[in-house]
C-alpha cells in the first residue's frame, strides 16, 4: 500500500516521525533542563500497582487500533499481490482480442497460432519484452472413472511447452518444476483445485467430454493453480487442446513476459503494452490475429491486478480507520480522563509543590514527563496487540467464517505501517496528555493543600497584559494559537466569550454554506444547527444559567434534529442537502452528545424509582410494569406498519422493562436500596467523568448498532424466499457443451429428476463485449453490461416480481407479459452496486419510476437498439447469475443474433429439496458440462460473505468498547482509594461489605447501562431514519431491528464491563474498616 | 496495665431519677476484660492495646486521653466492634462482639452504635439530610420514614435549615452537626466519638461537646469520646488516661 488518503505513505511516514521526534526531544529537553519535574513524573510510575496496567492499556487503543488497521491493509495487499503473482507467474501483458471485459466473457475469439511466431519476430529485439506465451483455453467436463467424481466445467489450458518452459514452466504442487516434456498428446498436468474436485493423482486417466465426442487424458502430475494450469483445470499440449476442442491451429491467449522475473517485471509494463498495442492495432497486427473489425488492446494484466491490491488495501485501511475514529476519539476521551483522576490523587502533592515555588509549567512537565513514559510503553504494547488483533480478525476470524472464498488471505504486517501506526498512536497520545496536562496543572494552591472543591472559585478578573497581547498579534499567523494569547491571556476575556462568539461565527458560516449545496451541505448545516446552540449555552453556562434546565433543553434540541425523522435543516433552509459516510460520524457524536448531556442532568431522578416510599413499595413498579405492557401492546398494534414504529415501541418497552424490573428489586430486597441510592449519587456527583465515560459507551455501542441494524436490514433483504423469482434451481452450460434444452437432455438419459421439474425458464448468459447506455444522452460512455434474452416461459413465470416498475403498468404481471411481447421493451435488475445502479439510477420511488430509453448495442457487428425499460427485476441472486439489461428473443436477435440459451431456471415440486435437485440435474449431466445450483444455496452464500465481511467490521468496532470498559475500571479503582475513609464510615454506621461492594458495582453499571442503552437508542433510531426518510428509503428494504444481535451484544458489552469491576468493587469490601477511618 | 473500674453515678447535671429508673440506667453496657490488640507497621509489631480492661455504665459519658500513638482511638475501635482484637473480651450490653462474624458484628452497629469522627466522613454526594437518613436506609426503614426521622435529628442539633445543603456549604461545625444527627438518627445506645472537636475552633468546639452533653442526658445514651482537649475530658463523667496501649488513671466528674 502505497498511499493512504490520497498521500504517499511515505510522507505520512515522515510527517509522523518528525511529530514523535518532536514529542521525544520535548520530553529529553525537559529531562535535561529540569531534572527534579522530570524524576518526579517517571517515580509516580510504580506508585500505582495494579492501576499501570489499566493506564497503560488506556493509553495503548489509539494505537492498536491505527496499528490493526493498518496491518489489516497490509495483509489485504500482501495477499492480493501475493496470489496475482501465483497465478499469473510471467504473464506481464495479454493480448485482448476478446472485447473490454475478457475476464468475464464466457464467449471467446481466436486467433491463428502462427500470430505468436510473428509476434516473436516484430519483437525480438524488444530490450523489455521475455516472450510471448500463447494458450487455448475451453471449458469442458471431466470425469475420474477412478473415483467417480466428476466435474462438469474445467478449463483445459493448452500451452507450448518450449515457450513456458523458457519461461517459468509449471510449479508442481510440493515444489520443483513440472518436467514438460512429460506432455505427451494424451498427457495433462492436473491444477491443484481440480484434482481435488476430482480425487485424481498423477497416473489417473480422466474422461474428457466435449460435445458428444469423449476423450481419456493421464494425469502426469498435480501442479498448482495458476494461469497456464487453466486455475481451475489443467495443462496440456496446445496441439491436444486445440484438437480435443476442435480449434485446429488456434489460440484464444496470447500473453507476454516481460523481463524482470515474476516480481521484477512491471516497471515498464505501460511502454512495452503501448509499443505492442500500436503494433497490433495496425492492418498487419490485424491480419496477424485474424480479427476482422474486434478491438484489439494490449492489457497490463499483472499491474492492473498490484494497483488493484494496493487500491484495496488503502480503501480498506482508510474505511477501517474512519470506523476506528470512534474508537480513537473515545480513547482520547479516556487519556484525558486518566489524566485527570491522577492529577486528582495528586493534588496536594501539586498544591504543595507550587507552594514552595514551582511554576504551573513546572507541573506540566512532570505529567508530560510521566506521560510519555506511559505512552511509549503503551504504544509499543498497542503496536504489537494491533498486528495481533488485525490477524485474528482478518486472517482468523474472516477465513473462519467466510469460507473458501477468504482462504487466500495470508497475515502480513510491513515495518513502515509499524511505524505509521506507533508514531501515529504515540501522537494523538502525546498531544492529549499536553493538553490535559495543562488543564490538571491548574490548582488553587489552598484548596489542593487543604484538600477542600476548587468548585464555586471564579478567577478573578486580570488586568490587560500588553506582553501576551503583543505576543497575540504576532501569534494570529496560528489563529487558535494567537487568539487564546491575545484574547485569554491578554486581555482576560473568560473562554466562555471567546468560544461562544467563534461557535456561532462558524455555525453561522456554516449554515450559509449549506444553502449553497454541494456534497457536504448536509455536513456543514448539521455542524451549524448543532455548534450555535451549543456556543450560546456555553455562554449561559457563564452566567450561571440554570445548568440542568440549559443542557437539559441543549440535549433534547440535538436529540430532536437528529432523531426526528425528518431533516429540519431542509425544512428551515428550504433545500435539499446532501451528505455522506461524513454524516455517520457527525451523527454518533451528536446523538451520543444529546444523550449524555440529558442523562447526567436528569438521572437523578431514576433514584425515585428505587427509593421505597411510605405503603407503597410496588407503586412504582406497577406502574412502570404497566407502561412497559403498553409499549408492547402499541408494538403489536402498529406491527410491521407505519414506519416500523412498532419496533420502536418494543425498544421502549424494554427499557421501561429494565426500569420496572430494577424498581422491583429495590422494593423486593430492601439492602439493595442504599446501594442503588449510592450507585447513582456518586457518579453524578462528578458529571465530567461520568459523562465522559458514558460518551466512551454510547459512541462505540452506537456505532456497532448503527452498522449492525443497517447490515442486518440488507442482509434479510438479500435472502429469504422471495426474490428468486420462484424458481428453485440454476443451471450453467458452456460453449463447448451446450445445452439448450435441460428438460429434453435430463429426460434423454432417463434422469429421475425430470418427473420433479415443474417449469423452466431459458436466458442467455453474459457476453463479454455487449454494451448498453442511456439513450437520451449520446455522450455518455457505452458501459459493457450484460443484455440477456429470456425465453417466453421465463417471462411467463407466475412467480416472477420486479421491485419497480415504469408509471402506467398497473401490475407486475402487466410489465412482464409487455417484455415478453414487445421487443421495444425491456427489464433491469436490481442488483445493488451494479453498473446499472451506478450509471443509470433509476431513482425508484415509492416503487415506480418514469420509463426511461436504454440502447444495446453489439460492438462487433454495430448493430444497436434502443429499448424502454419498463421493470426492475426483484432478485436477491448474486449480481453476477442476475445482472443484465432483459429483453426478449427477438429484440435480442435484431442485435446479436440467435441466441445461446445457456442459462435455465428450474422450477421443482414439492417432492424434492432444491439443493438435492441442483445436484440430481447436475449428476445426470455431468458429462455435458451442465452446472446446477440451487437458488437459495446461491443466495445464502452470497449472504455468508457479506456477513463475514459485516461481523469482521462489528468485530473491529468492538475494539472501541475497552476503551469504555478500561474507563470504568479507571474509574472504579480510583473511586475506591479516594473513598477510602468513606467505605470505612459506611461500613462504620452498618453497610455491610457485600453492600459496599455492590455500590460500586452499581455506579460502574449505571454508567456502563447509561452508555449502553442510549448508544443503542440513538443507533436504532438514526438506523431507521436512514430506512424510512433517509438514504435507504428507496431501497425498499422494510425495516426491522435484529433483536439477536443487540441483545446478545449489549448483555455481553455489560457483563465485560462489570467483570473490569469486579476486582476494585472486591477490594472495597475488603478494605479494613479500623484501618480506613485513620486520618493521622 | 489493666485498672478495673467500678460503676460510677450518674453526672451532676443529670435529672433527677427515680430509683428504678436509676436501677435500669446504671447496667453496664461496655465491659472488656484483658483485651490486647496488636498490629504491624512497617515490619515491626506494635502492641497497641496491652490487656485493657474497662467498663461502662449505660448512660454514660466517658472521655479517652493520652499522647498520640497511646493506642486510644484503637481501643476506641476495638470496642465498637470495628477492628478486632488479638485476645480478651468485649461485651456490649452482654453481647461478645469479638465472635461475631462481619456481617452479625455489622448489623449490631447499624441498629445499636452511632459513630462520630474528627473529619465527619461525610459522604459529598449526599445532601445533609440524606447523610443523616444513611443508617436508617441501610436498615431497611421506608424512605417516607427515614427522611421524616432525618429531619428530626437534624432538628435535635439544630441544623434542619441546612437539611438540603450538600457539606461543602456547610461550615466545620455545621458539618460536625450532621455527623452528630447521623450517629443518632438510630437511636443507638451507644455513640463512639473520636476526636469529634479535632478540626473545629474552641467556641465551636464547646458548643458540639454541649450538644453532646444534652443528647447523653436527654436521651440516656452512652457516649464514648477520645480527645485530646483536656477541658472536653472534664466536662465527661469519666475521663480514662491511656499510655502506651494501657490505661494508667481514670478521673471521675
Amino acid at each position: 500500500m502505497d498511499s493512504l488518503f490520497g498521500i504517499s505513505m511515505d510522507v505520512i511516514m515522515w510527517a509522523l516521525v518528525a511529530i514523535f521526534a518532536v514529542g521525544v526531544a520535548a520530553v529529553g529537553y525537559i529531562a535535561v533542563t529540569n531534572r527534579t519535574m522530570f524524576k518526579m513524573g517517571l517515580r509516580n510510575l510504580p506508585r500505582r500497582g495494579l492501576q499501570i496496567g489499566l493506564v497503560v492499556m488506556g493509553l495503548m487503543l489509539a494505537t492498536l487500533i491505527t496499528t490493526a488497521s493498518f496491518t489489516t491493509g497490509d495483509t489485504v495487499d500482501h495477499s492480493i499481490t501475493k496470489i496475482t503473482y501465483d497465478m499469473l507467474q510471467r504473464s506481464d501483458l495479454a493480448i485482448n482480442f476478446q472485447g473490454e471485459d475478457a475476464a468475464e466473457s464466457t464467449a471467446s475469439n481466436y486467433a491463428p497460432e502462427s500470430a505468436v511466431t510473428a509476434l516473436e519476430s516484430e519483437f525480438v529485439g524488444d530490450a523489455d519484452i521475455d516472450g510471448f506465451l500463447p494458450f487455448l483455453q475451453e471449458p469442458v467436463s471431466a470425469q475420474n472413472p477412478r473415483s467417480r467424481l466428476s466435474e462438469p466445467s474445467i478449463v483445459l489450458s493448452g500451452v507450448d511447452p518450449e515457450r513456458l518452459g523458457r519461461l517459468g514452466g509449471l510449479r508442481l504442487v510440493g515444489g520443483g518444476a513440472a518436467d514438460l516434456s512429460l506432455l505427451a498428446s494424451n498427457a495433462i498436468f492436473l491444477s491443484d483445485t481440480t484434482a481435488d474436485d476430482l480425487d485424481a493423482v498423477a497416473g489417473d486417466t480422466l474422461t474428457i467430454f466435449v460435445g458428444t465426442t469423449q476423450s481419456e487424458v493421464t494425469v502426469v502430475g498435480i501442479v498448482e493453480d495458476e494461469f497456464a494450469s487453466g486455475v481451475a483445470g489443467g495443462a496440456m499440449l496446445l496441439s491436444s487442446v486445440q484438437s480435443i476442442t476442435n480449434h485446429p491451429g488456434q489460440v484464444n491467449h496470447i500473453n507476454i513476459a516481460l523481463k524482470g522475473g515474476v516480481r521484477g517485471s512491471v516497471t515498464n509494463s505501460d511502454a512495452v503494452a503501448l509499443r505492442v498495442q500500436s503494433f497490433v492495432r495496425e492492418d498487419q497486427g490485424w491480419s496477424l490475429l485474424g480479427i476482422d473489425g474486434a478491438e484489439v488492446t494490449v492489457d497490463t494484466i499483472k499491474q492492473d491486478a498490484l494497483e488493484e491490491a494496493q487500491a484495496t488495501a488503502g480503501l480498506i485501511t482508510s474505511f477501517f480507520l474512519l470506523l476506528g475514529l470512534f474508537s480513537i476519539a473515545s480513547g482520547v476521551m479516556l487519556i484525558f480522563m486518566i489524566f485527570v483522576m491522577l492529577a486528582a490523587e495528586r493534588k496536594a502533592e501539586m498544591g504543595m509543590a507550587r507552594a514552595v515555588g514551582a511554576q504551573r509549567s513546572n507541573l506540566v512537565q512532570s505529567f508530560v514527563s510521566e506521560g510519555m513514559a506511559y505512552n511509549l510503553i503503551a504504544g509499543a504494547i498497542g503496536a504489537a496487540l494491533g498486528v495481533a488483533v488485525a490477524f485474528i480478525l482478518v486472517v482468523g476470524f474472516l477465513r473462519w467464517s467466510g469460507g473458501e472464498e477468504f482462504a487466500f488471505l495470508e497475515a502480513n504486517v510491513t515495518m513502515r505501517s509499524l511505524i505509521i501506526s506507533y508514531c501515529l498512536g504515540v501522537s494523538i497520545t502525546f498531544v492529549t496528555v499536553v493538553m490535559a496536562s495543562f488543564k490538571v496543572s491548574n490548582v488553587n494552591i489552598v484548596s489542593a493543600i487543604r484538600g477542600l472543591d476548587d468548585e464555586g472559585q471564579r478567577e478573578a478578573r486580570r488586568k490587560t497584559n500588553w506582553k501576551w497581547v503583543a505576543a497575540g498579534v504576532i501569534a494570529m499567523i496560528v489563529p487558535p494559537l494567537g487568539i487564546w494569547f491575545l484574547f485569554c491571556k491578554g486581555f482576560s476575556v473568560p473562554w466562555a466569550w471567546i468560544l461562544a462568539p467563534i461557535g456561532v461565527a462558524i455555525g453561522g458560516l456554516a449554515i450559509l454554506g449549506a444553502k449553497g449545496g454541494g456534497s457536504m451541505s448536509e455536513f456543514l448545516a448539521a455542524f451549524g444547527f448543532a455548534i450555535v446552540p451549543l456556543s450560546l449555552a456555553m455562554l449561559a453556562s457563564y452566567y450561571r444559567v440554570n445548568g440542568r434546565v440549559l443542557w437539559t433543553v441543549v440535549g433534547a434540541y440535538l436529540a430532536a434534529y437528529w432523531l426526528l425523522p425528518f431533516n429540519i435543516a431542509e425544512e428551515i433552509l428550504g433545500t435539499e442537502l446532501q451528505g455522506d459516510l461524513e454524516m455517520f460520524l457527525l451523527a454518533g457524536i451528536m446523538v451520543v452528545l444529546s444523550f449524555t448531556l440529558i442523562i447526567i442532568f436528569n438521572a437523578k431522578l431514576l433514584t425515585t424509582l428505587f427509593q421505597r416510599r411510605s405503603g407503597s413499595a410496588y407503586l412504582v413498579p406497577s406502574v412502570l410494569g404497566l407502561a412497559t405492557l403498553a409499549c408492547v401492546g402499541a408494538g403489536i398494534a402498529f406491527g410491521d406498519s407505519a414506519d416500523s414504529v412498532g419496533q420502536v415501541m418494543y425498544l421502549f418497552a424494554a427499557l421501561v422493562g429494565l426500569a420496572a424490573a430494577t424498581s422491583l428489586a429495590a422494593a423486593r430486597v430492601p439492602q439493595l436500596a442504599p446501594a442503588l441510592k449510592m450507585g447513582v449519587a456518586y457518579p453524578l456527583a462528578n458529571r465530567f467523568r461520568t459523562g465522559m465515560t458514558i460518551a466512551m459507551f454510547s459512541l462505540i455501542v452506537f456505532s456497532i448498532v448503527t452498522f449492525s441494524v443497517v447490515s442486518a436490514n440488507f442482509n434479510a433483504a438479500t435472502t429469504g424466499s422471495s426474490g428468486d423469482g420462484g424458481w428453485d434451481v440454476v443451471t450453467t452450460s458452456n460453449r463447448n457443451n451446450p445445452v439448450q434444452d435441460v428438460p429434453q437432455a435430463l429426460s434423454d438419459v432417463n434422469a429421475e429428476i425430470s418427473a420433479a421439474i415443474v417449469d423452466t425458464g431459458r436466458v442467455t448468459l453474459f457476453i463479454g463485449n455487449q454494451q448498453v447506455r442511456r439513450s437520451t444522452d449520446d455522450a455518455l460512455d457505452w458501459n459493457t453490461y450484460p443484455v440477456i434474452a429470456g425465453d417466453d416461459a421465463f417471462f411467463a413465470a407466475e412467480d416472477v416480481t420486479l421491485d419497480g416498475r415504469a408509471t402506467g403498468y398497473e401490475t407486475d404481471r402487466a410489465v412482464l407479459d409487455a417484455v415478453r411481447s414487445d421487443k421495444k421493451f425491456a427489464l433491469v435488475d436490481g442488483a445493488d452496486w451494479g453498473p446499472y445502479d451506478i450509471l443509470m439510477n433509476p431513482n425508484l420511488t415509492d416503487d415506480t419510476f418514469e420509463p426511461f430509453e436504454v440502447t444495446i448495442k453489439d460492438p462487433v457487428s454495430e448493430k444497436s437498439a434502443t429499448v424502454t425499460v419498463i421493470g426492475v427485476l426483484a432478485s436477491k441472486l448474486p449480481g453476477e447469475v442476475v445482472s443484465g439489461v432483459y429483453v426478449n428473443e427477438s429484440a435480442y436477435t435484431e442485435v446479436f443474433g440467435t441466441p445461446d440459451f445457456l442459462r435455465t431456471y428450474i422450477r421443482l415440486d414439492d417432492s424434492i429439496k432444491p439443493v438435492d435437485g441442483a445436484r440430481d440435474v447436475e449428476a445426470a449431466l455431468s458429462t455435458h458440462g451442465v452446472q446446477a445450483e440451487g437458488i437459495s444455496e446461491l443466495i445464502s452464500e452470497s449472504a455468508a460473505q457479506d456477513r463475514a465481511f459485516n461481523r469482521m467490521f462489528q468485530a473491529f468496532m468492538t475494539l472501541g468498547l475497552f476503551v469504555g470498559i478500561t474507563a470504568l475500571g479507571v474509574i472504579a479503582f480510583r473511586s475506591v482509594v479516594e473513598r477510602r475513609q468513606q467505605i470505612g464510615m459506611l461500613r462504620a454506621i452498618g453497610y455491610q461489605s457485600s453492600t459496599v461492594a455492590l455500590t460500586f458495582v452499581l455506579e460502574s453499571t449505571f454508567i456502563a447501562l447509561m452508555g449502553i442503552l442510549s448508544g443503542v437508542v440513538g443507533g436504532v433510531l438514526i438506523a431507521r431514519n436512514l430506512f424510512t426518510t433517509g438514504q435507504f428509503a428507496g431501497e425498499g428494504i422494510e425495516f426491522s431491528l435484529p433483536w439477536m444481535e443487540i441483545l446478545p451484544f449489549t448483555a455481553a458489552a455489560l457483563f465485560v464491563s462489570l467483570l473490569m469491576t469486579w476486582l476494585p468493587s472486591r477490594n472495597a469490601a475488603r478494605v479494613p474498616v479500623a484501618d480506613a477511618l485513620r486520618y493521622e | 496495665m489493666a485498672l478495673m473500674l467500678e460503676r460510677q453515678p450518674r453526672v451532676e447535671s443529670a435529672p433527677a431519677l427515680t430509683p428504678v429508673e436509676k436501677a435500669t440506667r446504671q447496667s453496664t453496657i461496655i465491659e472488656l476484660q484483658d483485651v490486647v490488640k496488636s498490629y504491624r507497621s512497617g515490619g515491626v509489631e506494635v502492641q497497641a492495646l496491652r490487656g485493657v480492661s474497662l467498663q461502662v455504665q449505660r448512660g454514660e459519658m466517658v472521655a479517652i486521653m493520652g499522647a498520640s500513638g497511646c493506642g486510644k482511638t484503637t481501643l476506641l475501635n476495638c470496642m465498637s466492634g470495628l477492628d478486632s482484637i488479638d485476645s480478651g473480651v468485649v461485651s456490649i450490653d452482654g453481647t461478645d462482639i469479638a465472635t461475631l462474624n462481619d456481617k452479625k458484628k455489622t448489623s449490631y452497629r447499624a441498629q445499636n452504635m452511632g459513630f462520630i469522627f474528627q473529619t465527619y466522613n461525610l459522604l459529598p454526594v449526599l445532601s445533609a439530610v440524606e447523610n443523616v437518613e444513611l443508617p436508617l436506609v441501610v436498615s431497611g426503614t421506608n424512605a417516607g420514614e427515614a427522611r421524616r426521622r432525618a429531619l428530626e435529628a437534624l432538628e435535635r442539633v439544630d441544623l434542619a435549615v441546612k437539611a438540603n445543603q450538600r457539606p461543602a456549604q456547610l461550615s466545620g461545625g455545621q458539618r460536625q452537626r450532621v455527623t452528630i444527627a447521623r450517629s443518632i438518627v438510630n437511636n443507638p445506645a451507644i455513640v463512639w466519638a473520636d476526636e469529634p472537636t479535632g478540626a473545629l475552633d474552641s467556641k465551636t468546639a464547646n458548643d458540639i461537646v454541649t450538644l453532646m452533653e444534652t443528647l447523653n442526658r436527654d436521651h440516656n445514651q452512652t457516649f464514648v469520646l477520645v480527645t485530646h482537649d483536656a477541658a472536653i475530658g472534664k466536662r465527661c463523667h469519666r475521663l480514662v488516661r491511656m499510655s502506651d496501649g494501657s490505661i494508667v488513671s481514670e478521673e471521675r466528674a
